[in-house]
């Protein structure tokens, strides 16, 4: 089933009268979980995960792709964002981590986020517009903490999936959704980390990959599947990431990494480094989907904050 | 045995610990280390998978491994750190962490678990120099439990006259399922009692089921998971003269409803004093309540010198039972020796901290093996045993076979040793991770053949297991 396109029967125009419905939170209580496991949204997300999965293989992002009008008011939008943080230089504060001017931020966008998602939308579609920009103000960050986390990233990846869903990006979007609006989506994420000097969310624990994404390790080891030359164990040397971050996710996350972390990479990145042992990309990028299922997607304290609506329901999927 | 392409690949195995599949984790590094025996850090991993399934003495032996390959291995210190910590051996733990701290002087987390850790070995060192000076003195000669006064506020069950009666236990179980506590004095009250009652009773206790239509429902470990005590109460019936019980042990810990558990099942058992029967199980001790999370909860709902009464009262648990004269009951199981007799059971002075080792100990802490023979405990402490060693115990103590607990297992039992040795578990979703069923025994005084019914988790409120536990284990186990 294609994520990324709506339904047969639901073409735009069938979203013209649809009931959308503002997203809430559903689960909250750790047995709540299983209603999450089987519900359409689930389903919906990680098939919009996986699809992507599949189209990014073997792809560098500089190859060639249409670029629609709804990916261009996107960058757009992100531009905006990034526009923003321009704007809102951090503040003098004597603590070193949180810089309160997240928060001034962050408001910005709690005030516009409607008008800006309406914008994108095509103007039979602004009825959904609500519901959709619920999904943008989550993907930020939290404003009270000052942190980020892989709950927010796919708070990112439901609203592209949302925009799939009402058809406002469709099929040939797919390399466009990945490597030209999520490309653009990191980088204002990472100046968000780096200039407000925001926490990572949520403890990762022993098995930590990242300090704040995830997605992109899975999305930029499937572009690197099958590469005549590039090895996992090639991206721990600093010539390589030099060379080919442009070309691949993978490596513009571990360019970052170095940037943001001191000392030996095999004691700040100790996960990171064990999947440069991998012998191929296929093995990372199998792996890797497998422990986003489990330590992302099977989480309570990242689930918990999940939000339900029309578009991705809380409701048991049809058999 | 199962085919990796190429196991030299850690990562594949974190990520089965990730999704928590440590049976296929340990698999896994087992077959990597035999292509590449000196790895270390397959050693860690595999300990970890160890650690998170309570094998605790493999654990250490891998974290040891670990360490002797790579002597600068920070993770391997931690591991056999939490090994140790795991097994009560504080001391151990502590030089680990205090190598980390020289290592990294900087670390904060590092610091912040050496103190933990400091901190429970000063206070075992008080708990021996003052046991050393005084006889122990029992919690209950300092208690005035006349004169404490219930507040007017108080809207909660009251014992009437001081007894436990069937009106005063409907109500306690349906205020604990509102999260609400039990005032202090109705539990002390209650712990008093069930102390007095439970050190009248041998270690082996002899129970006859009789013919036709008497049943007994034998539960296995329930770990605080209270909300599914109260199931097995609605799937089968509250206790009564004629629903008789017996828990084999593990009420409390882990969970984070064991103060709920532990004085509903003394409840009932002041109420029906010969019809609901209780057994120790090895978390009825203090090395175990400290670690995961009883003395925490006890501390935070009530006083630490309430802690010390339930201490003193699981110490007069009996250790075993026997039914019909034909099946014996024990939390854990049989001996790291041949020759041990029911007559030698009776007489155990239970009244204590099990020992390292002997027969109070294997009763606690055992488990059963396939093979024959006895091997080294995957947990550190005690032994593994094996069909041949239940084969001669049954015939030397004439027992038709054995029923005990302590193991999780993914259909709520299992019987093994060719239906001689039974394990049965009663705690389903096992600290909320497992996804097991668990399962209650049936067992008729016409045939003693057990029937196993199965039930599976229902829903509790939002508060995680391990919440009321040591931060150290937290961190290793969770």
């Amino acid at each position: 089933q294609e994520a990324c396109a709506p339904a047969e029967d639901d073409s735009p125009a069938a979203y013209a009268n649809f009931n959308f419905q503002l997203p809430k939170k559903q689960i909250s209580m750790v047995p709540d979980m299983g209603k999450w496991k089987r519900s359409q949204a689930y389903a919906d997300y990680i098939g919009f995960i996986l699809t992507l999965n599949e189209a990014v293989k073997g792809k560098q992002l500089t190859c060639a792709y249409p670029c629609s009008e709804t990916v261009k008011k996107l960058l757009s939008l992100l531009g905006t964002l990034d526009r923003w943080i321009d704007e809102t230089p951090p503040v003098d504060q004597p603590s070193r981590f949180g810089n309160k001017a997240y928060r001034t931020w962050y408001a910005k966008l709690d005030q516009e986020a409607e008008t800006l998602v309406s914008d994108i939308l095509p103007s039979n579609l602004s009825a959904a517009a609500p519901e959709i920009a619920v999904y943008l103000k989550e993907a930020v960050g939290n404003s009270t903490r000052i942190d980020y986390g892989t709950g927010h990233e796919a708070a990112f990846a439901a609203f592209l999936c949302c925009l799939c869903k009402v058809g406002a990006l469709r099929v040939e979007d797919q390399l466009a959704i990945i490597f030209k609006v999520f490309d653009r989506y990191l980088q204002v994420m990472r100046k968000l980390q780096k200039t407000y000097r925001m926490e990572p969310a949520g403890s990762q624990g022993v098995w930590g990959l990242d300090d704040f994404q995830f997605l992109p390790f899975i999305w930029g080891s499937s572009q690197l599947i099958d590469h005549p030359t590039l090895e996992p164990r090639h991206f721990v040397e600093e010539k390589v990431v030099n060379e080919h971050h442009q070309d691949y996710m993978f490596l513009e996350c571990i360019k970052f990494i170095n940037e943001m972390k001191t000392g030996p990479f095999a004691e700040h990145s100790n996960q990171l480094w064990n999947i440069s042992a991998v012998p191929t990309w296929a093995k990372v990028n199998q792996g890797l989907i497998r422990m986003y299922k489990a330590e992302c997607l099977e989480k309570f304290p990242v689930i918990q904050h999940f939000k339900f609506g029309s578009l991705l329901s809380i409701q048991p999927v049809k058999p | 045995k199962m085919k990796y392409q190429d196991p030299a690949d850690s990562f594949i195995g974190t990520v089965f610990i990730s999704e928590k599949d440590y049976e296929n984790a340990i698999r896994y590094y087992t077959e990597a280390l035999e292509l590449n025996p000196s790895n270390a850090i397959y050693f860690s991993n595999r300990s970890l998978a160890y650690l998170r399934t309570e094998c605790y003495g493999y654990a250490l032996a891998d974290a040891t491994h670990a360490l002797e390959i790579d002597k600068n291995y920070i993770k391997g210190y931690y591991r056999r750190a939490t090994s140790n910590m795991a097994l009560g051996k504080f001391k151990a733990a502590l030089k680990d962490y205090e190598t980390v701290v020289r290592v990294r002087p900087n670390d904060k987390d590092a610091k912040m678990k050496y103190q933990e850790c400091n901190k429970i070995v000063k206070q075992k060192a008080f708990e021996r120099a003052i046991a050393s000076d005084e006889l122990k003195r029992s919690v209950v000669d300092s208690l005035d439990i006349e004169n404490m006064t219930i507040e007017d506020e108080y809207t909660g069950p009251k014992l009437e006259e001081g007894k436990v009666t069937l009106k005063f236990m409907k109500e306690l179980m349906d205020w604990f399922k509102d999260e609400k506590k039990l005032h202090r004095k109705c539990a002390y009250q209650m712990l008093v009692e069930v102390k007095e009652l439970l050190s009248k009773l041998p270690s082996l206790i002899e129970i006859m089921v009789k013919e036709v239509s008497d049943k007994i429902t034998i539960c296995g470990d329930t770990h605080g998971q209270y909300y599914d005590l109260l199931n097995i109460f609605e799937l089968n019936g509250l206790p009564s003269l004629t629903n008789p019980y017996l828990f084999n042990g593990d009420f409390v810990d882990r969970g984070s409803f064991s103060v709920e558990v532990i004085l509903t099942l003394f409840g009932f058992k002041l109420l029906y004093p010969d019809h609901f029967h209780l057994l120790r199980g090895n978390h009825e001790t203090d090395n175990m309540n400290q670690m995961y999370g009883f003395e925490g909860e006890v501390k935070a709902k009530y006083t630490a010198q309430m802690f010390q009464l339930f201490s003193e009262v699981f110490q007069w648990l009996p250790l075993t039972l026997c039914i019909n004269s034909k099946v014996l009951v024990m939390h854990g199981g049989l001996f790291s020796e041949d020759g041990v007799t029911l007559d030698d059971l009776k007489k155990i002075d239970r009244n204590r901290q099990p020992p390292d080792s002997g027969p109070m100990c294997d009763l606690l802490w055992s488990d059963p093996q396939p093979q024959n023979g006895r091997s080294i405990s995957k947990r550190g402490v005690s032994c593994q045993f094996g069909p041949d060693v239940t084969q001669r115990f049954l015939e030397q103590n004439k027992l038709q076979y054995i029923i005990r607990s302590h193991e999780v297992k993914a259909e709520g039992y299992e019987i093994t040793h060719s239906g001689k040795c039974i394990t049965v578990f009663s705690a389903p979703n096992y600290c909320d991770q497992m996804g097991n069923k668990a399962a209650y025994i049936h067992l008729r005084g016409s045939d003693l053949k057990p029937e196993f019914h199965q039930f599976t988790a229902v829903p509790h409120p939002n508060v995680k297991p391990m919440v009321y536990a040591n931060s150290l284990l937290q961190l290793g186990m969770m």
